[in-house]
């Protein structure tokens, strides 16, 4: 009978390995305990034993591809059995959810899981983009919006079942005419980082150094920094300044600045990869994680 | 029933709906001065009403003018015969700030398109009140027509007041089912102003 074989977990925490090389060709007969395909993990490179007689029928995974656990590899055909059932199990493998798995972790955009908000802005993004429907619009409301330039999918409707009324037109006038914060954060967000995909190697070490933070006992060394010239500045700025200038604030400050310098260093360490910022983007990065900022300052 | 709708179907006469006996007297006087045929319509309501009229009875109406009985800019209530007053009350119930017209004058020929065009540009928002059930009801064609005179104008659909799904047979209670109270004003305006979203 058909069936199929799915990435095996040759470490105890793996989620992903790849698959390096297939060892049979594909219509190639195999035996029990014969090396089917090459597989690489962070550490080795492992070859994967047939459980039983059979034909491989068809890869569902191309050497040198990433394929997480437990998702099919390919399909393996019994001895003498038809590549018709090929199709058929791929078939009953499609609408199960493991499969649909495998296709959003392929696609799934790469963000920063530690930064809620910027998580947040981004969904928003994709709401806005999002391909509408037709808007409802009562006529005097179209009317009003074309004669006013207001942009009706913009506006929300008020009305029966949301239907855009004149009342939404105007109040949609007064907002529109201002600069809008959310559309700023939209703009900023709409010019995509580099990304750099972490090596497996630089995965390892990131997962090594985490563990050994959490594991290992630490101390921690202080050193007194004499900062009378900065603070100096602070009060200075805060005599004519209309808004009161914190320490936190010119750290940012500096901080940001330094970044203009050394743009290498204006990156965020990512599940999947490091992402390099534009220049703007700091400013909104550090507010976002300002948190962290105060209690470097104190 | 109200035979409004109906005689409004067939051109070749002249259709007053007087809403006061101030107003019958300067309708009848005008339409007694045409030599075109006039159907006076006579509300059996408003025969028990008593009101002053003015001292001399030669005074007349202008043809094809609809009268302003309240000025606002929530909406445009339109309405005729016995049915102004009903709404009269529904709208100082609600306390409402709307334009309401009272036609006076019934037929296509001498309907008043301009007090009601100015008012639609206005507010946006219509509503016809009358008393009798919806199918033969004179709001039919007053609504279709407006739509396609003002419908860059409108707000939202134009509302209706009219009387529910019943024969006005021998029986009470599916007579006063057919007939619009001002109950029924109030919710039609409630509905109205719902529809106008906003807050």
């Amino acid at each position: 009978m058909a069936q199929l074989m799915r990435m095996p977990a040759l470490l105890a925490d793996a989620t992903q390995a790849i698959l390096s090389k297939w060892l049979v060709q594909e219509g190639e007969s195999f035996t029990t305990g014969q090396p089917i395909a090459e597989v690489e993990t962070e550490k080795a490179i492992v070859e994967v034993p047939a459980e039983n007689d059979g034909v491989l029928g068809k890869y569902l995974v191309a050497e040198g591809k990433t394929a997480q656990v437990g998702l099919p590899i390919a399909a393996l055909l019994a001895v003498g059995e038809e590549t018709s059932a090929i199709d058929k199990l791929l078939a009953g493998e499609k609408s199960t959810p493991l499969n649909a798995q495998s296709i959003k972790t392929e696609v799934s955009p790469i963000i920063p899981t530690e930064d809620k908000s910027e998580v947040s802005i981004s969904a928003d993004l994709t709401v806005t983009a999002a391909p509408i429907g037709r808007i409802f619009v009562s006529p005097i409301a179209r009317k009003l919006a074309r004669e006013l330039g207001i942009n009706l999918s913009q506006v929300v409707g008020s009305g029966p079942d949301g239907r855009i009324v004149k009342a939404d037109i105007y109040s949609a006038q007064q907002t529109q005419s201002l600069p809008i914060q959310s559309t700023q954060n939209v703009h900023i967000r709409v010019e995509t980082p580099d990304i750099v995909p972490h090596s497996r190697m630089r995965k390892a070490i990131a997962r090594r150094l985490t563990e050994s933070k959490q594991t290992v006992p630490h101390f921690y060394l202080s050193a007194p920094l004499i900062a009378d010239e900065f603070l100096n500045l602070r009060k200075q700025l805060n005599e004519w300044s209309k808004t009161k200038v914190s320490v936190t604030d010119l750290i940012l400050k500096t901080v940001a600045a330094a970044y203009a310098d050394v743009p290498r260093a204006n990156c965020i360490w990512g599940d999947e990869a490091l992402e390099f910022e534009s220049a703007c983007n700091c400013f909104q990065r550090f507010i976002f994680s300002s948190s962290r900022i105060k209690t470097q300052a104190r | 029933m109200d035979p409004a709708g109906v005689f409004a179907m067939q051109p070749g006469w002249r259709i007053i709906a007087p809403s006061s006996a101030a107003e019958y007297i300067g309708l009848m006087n005008t339409a007694l001065t045409l030599n075109d045929p006039v159907l006076v319509l006579e509300h059996v309501d408003l025969y028990q009403e008593q009101e002053e009229v003015p001292s001399h009875c030669d005074y007349y109406l202008p043809l094809g003018r609809a009268r302003l009985a309240q000025e606002g800019n929530e909406a445009t209530v339109i309405s005729y015969l016995s049915m102004v007053r009903k709404t009269e009350k529904a709208i100082e119930e609600l306390g409402m700030n709307v334009d309401l017209i009272d036609l006076r004058w019934l037929d296509r020929a001498s309907i008043d398109w301009e007090t009601i065009g100015l008012s639609i540009k206005k507010t946006n928002n219509v509503i016809i009140v009358e008393q009798g059930a919806r199918g033969t009801g004179y709001g039919a064609w007053l609504s279709d027509e407006i739509q396609r005179r003002f419908f860059d104008y409108l707000d939202q659909p134009v509302q209706r007041v009219t009387g529910k799904e019943a024969s006005p047979s021998i029986s009470k209670v599916l007579e006063s089912a057919a007939i619009a109270g001002v109950a029924d004003v109030v919710e039609g305006l409630r509905d109205l102003r719902t529809n106008k979203g906003g807050k």
